[in-house]
């Protein structure tokens, strides 16, 4: 974090909101690592909202803002996970402070990547693109897709997955080659 | 890089929702192995969330730029209001509007400070004249009466006149009292014809590019190339080509005619009801009660109802108004646009050496004709259908497999070479067995096999005709792969399931009876030139073949046992008596 940054606290709500537009797709990412329902954590990036704005005089300038926040998203996810009465994904703490610290890093990067997944997404195929809109624009299941475009659930997930391996595999290139 | 394949299958596991405890014990392990791997999982997660960003910002404009063409089709819309103009001239030919009174509009344009759109109502005011006076052309022409009230389920004998098109239909039966009817997609529906519809989903296209969906149970009338009588049940109408406006739907209690645009009727005994989804109608009394209510001009999301009883107009909100099944587009697209095949090919009447086909207008009239295939021809569809292991797609064929051949290639899109020997994806008969095989690398010198290959349990019998459809679902897995004989599934081998995560793209034609890599000494051509291709020896398929069909869907159980009813009696018919 610069040196520069203004001390946040309660009365400064800008300081929050732009260390919030700065920070909020990183989470989003954390919170979609551990909650594949979209709308799930859609939720999820909405309670941590509030719950930071509410709680934003106890943030720790000396600590990532992304770090900060990533610690109430792991209250958020686990509550969800209870009310759902659900397992939870919980992986060892060491472990989610190493994906805590690649949020860290990646949080800069956010709006490069952003620029690059664009491009990346123009050279999908008419039928990838489509499948993309009906998961994250429309949120249907992997069945309802499968049902749209003429397949089965199991093999929308392995299209899924597919055409995000290629998405991140792509803005990964588009990001070496801007260095 | 390309992640190895036991990551990627773990990360697609761990993605797939709701990750068991192994895979999350195995996902911890995967995360120790090594720290760039917490960043790798990071980065899953950051493009997932910017996907998400990307599709809702790109749905929020998509939203917004509907809005705005709504406001300005509504701001047209104030133009339509002067209905003289569309007044009963197919009813009072001698009241056609003049041109000079149709550009009078232009001036009430004017007076409505709307001259941003002079130059579009210009071509209204155009258009609707032209459309005016080829109506009065038609109405007198002989024989060809838009008094048409056919009340038989079949045509008139003087009116045998095609029209429009059975363009598409999904889970369609019909019924007609006096004769059988099963009408198959791409029969040409006749002037006068009048059509029933008990369950399922039906398009026709009119010869003008009318589009009517009809959702049953529906009774239509075809009275001529624009114009279809509503008797009963629900009607989509989609114009969206310029010949398609002012297609007209007679109902009982009401005519409707588009005027570019998407609307939705439903007639009832007691009620005909109106519901505009984009650009605008005009609606207006029928012929027999031309007083019983004012025209009216209805925009997008207007609605409105006529009673039996009365005859009068009544305008309702849109949420009063019926719902119409395949009005809402993501239903539309799923029960008419995909059920169009993707690629058909059936033999030309006028010339058998040729093959009819179309890989952009999909309709097929199964049980057409068939080819011969002496192991020296082939049908060549081109450059098409380049499906890669990831995509579903199912392909249908009648195949007679003539008898002492083991090995032939029924159809696909396969090549060879150094690199990769046999790659693509074929339907095969390999000792009468029908295989699926869907090829990375085969027997080449320097790559391992990847492939998945399938076969039935049982052999074909050799010298008979048999309905052949393989379906995969793009899971690139063996259990994706099923076979259907005659219309029904059967039990299959798996030999091969190696595909994992390669490609199968090959470059060859699309063809039936020999692969890419052999050179066809005579060649039946679908859409384009003889080409040419490595001379090498395939194992043709030797024998007939007819009456292909590929869609880029799985097709359900109940479409394929429909596609070998339709055509089976003309193969299980006697060459020579058909």
């Amino acid at each position: 974090m610069s040196c520069n940054d203004p001390k946040p606290n309660a009365m400064n709500p800008r300081g929050f909101a732009e260390r919030w537009l700065d920070a909020q797709h990183a989470i989003g990412g954390f919170i979609c690592v551990h909650v594949q329902d979209q709308s799930l954590a859609d939720d999820i990036v909405q309670e941590v909202a509030r719950q930071a704005t509410a709680n934003f005089d106890k943030y720790d300038p000396n600590r990532p803002f992304i770090a900060w926040l990533i610690g109430i998203a792991r209250q958020r996810i686990a509550e969800n996970y209870r009310k759902q009465n659900r397992r939870p994904i919980v992986f060892s703490s060491d472990i989610v402070d190493s994906i805590t610290d690649a949020y860290v890093d990646l949080q800069p990067e956010v709006d490069d990547r952003l620029d690059a997944l664009r491009g990346c997404m123009d050279q999908l195929s008419n039928r990838h693109r489509r499948v993309i809109e009906l998961r994250y624009a429309r949120q249907l299941s992997q069945e309802q897709i499968g049902e749209q475009v003429g397949t089965n659930g199991r093999a929308i997930n392995a299209m899924l997955f597919r055409i995000r391996t290629a998405l991140r595999e792509c803005v990964s290139k588009a990001m070496e080659e801007m260095r | 890089m390309n992640l190895p394949k036991q990551t990627a299958d773990l990360l697609e596991a761990y993605f797939a929702g709701d990750p068991a405890p192994e895979v999350i014990a195995a996902m911890e392990a995967w995360l120790r192995e090594d720290e760039a791997n917490a960043r790798l999982l990071a980065e899953y997660g950051l493009v997932d969330r910017l996907i998400s960003h990307e599709q809702k910002n790109q749905d929020a404009s998509a939203i917004f730029a509907a809005l705005l063409e709504a406001e300005e089709k509504a701001e047209l819309v104030v133009l339509d209001t002067k209905p003289a103009l569309m007044h009963d001239v197919e009813e009072n030919p001698d009241d056609a509007i003049p041109f000079s009174k149709a550009m009078s509009v232009l001036s009430y344009a004017a007076k409505q400070s709307l001259y941003k759109h002079a130059i579009a109502v210009t071509g209204i005011a155009a258009a609707i004249v032209f459309a005016a006076i080829l109506t009065i052309l038609f109405i007198s022409g002989p024989n060809l009466s838009g008094n048409q009230t056919a009340t038989n389920n079949t045509p008139s004998t003087n009116a045998l006149i095609p029209v429009a098109t059975l363009t598409t239909q999904r889970d369609a039966q019909w019924q007609v009292t006096s004769s059988p009817f099963s009408p198959s997609v791409g029969d040409q529906l006749m002037l006068g014809q009048r059509l029933t519809l008990i369950d399922g989903f039906a398009e026709i296209t009119t010869h003008r590019g009318a589009v009517a969906v009809l959702e049953a149970p529906v009774s239509i009338e075809i009275i001529d190339h624009q114009t279809l009588r509503l008797h009963r049940g629900k009607l989509v109408g989609i114009c969206e080509t310029v010949s398609s406006k002012n297609f007209v739907v007679r109902t009982p209690q009401m005519d409707i005619t588009d005027l570019g645009t998407r609307f939705g009727i439903d007639v009832t005994t007691e009620i005909s009801s109106v519901l505009v989804m984009d650009g605008a109608v005009l609606t207006r009394p029928p012929a027999k009660s031309p007083n019983a209510f004012e025209p009216l001009v209805m925009k997008e999301s207007d609605a409105c109802r006529v009673w039996a009883d009365t005859n009068k107009l009544e305008r309702i909100a849109a949420s009063e108004a019926p719902v119409f099944f395949s009005a809402i587009p993501s239903l539309y697209e799923q029960v008419v646009t995909e059920s169009r095949p993707v690629l058909w090919m059936r033999q030309n009447e006028q010339d058998p050496s040729n093959l009819l086909g179309s890989a952009a207008f999909g309709v097929t009239k199964p049980g057409f004709g068939s080819v011969g295939l002496d192991g020296r021809g082939c049908v060549d569809a081109g450059d098409v259908l380049d499906f890669d292991a990831d995509e579903p797609f199912s392909v249908g064929i009648w195949i007679r497999p003539g008898g002492d051949h083991n090995d032939m290639f029924v159809l696909g899109r396969a090549a060879k070479n150094i690199e990769r020997g046999i790659h693509g994806y074929d339907l095969y008969l390999s000792n009468q067995r029908l295989r699926v095989q869907l090829l990375h690398a085969f027997d080449a010198k320097d790559s391992v096999n990847s492939l998945i290959r399938v076969e039935s349990e049982k052999p074909l019998d050799t010298d008979r005709w048999h309905h052949v459809v393989a379906t995969y679902d793009g899971s690139r897995e063996a259990s994706g792969v099923k076979i259907y004989i005659n219309g029904v599934p059967i039990p299959t081998n798996v030999l091969d399931d190696s595909l994992d995560r390669n490609n199968i793209h090959a470059k060859s034609p699309f063809r039936i009876g020999l692969r890419g890599f052999a050179q066809p000494q005579s060649n039946i051509v679908l859409d384009g030139a003889t080409r040419d291709f490595i001379v090498e020896k395939g194992s043709p398929m030797i024998g007939e073949a007819g009456d292909l069909v590929v869609f880029d869907r799985i097709l359900r159980e109940s479409e394929i046992k429909s596609f070998y009813d339709e055509s089976s009696s003309f193969y299980s018919t006697p060459k020579l008596l058909r």
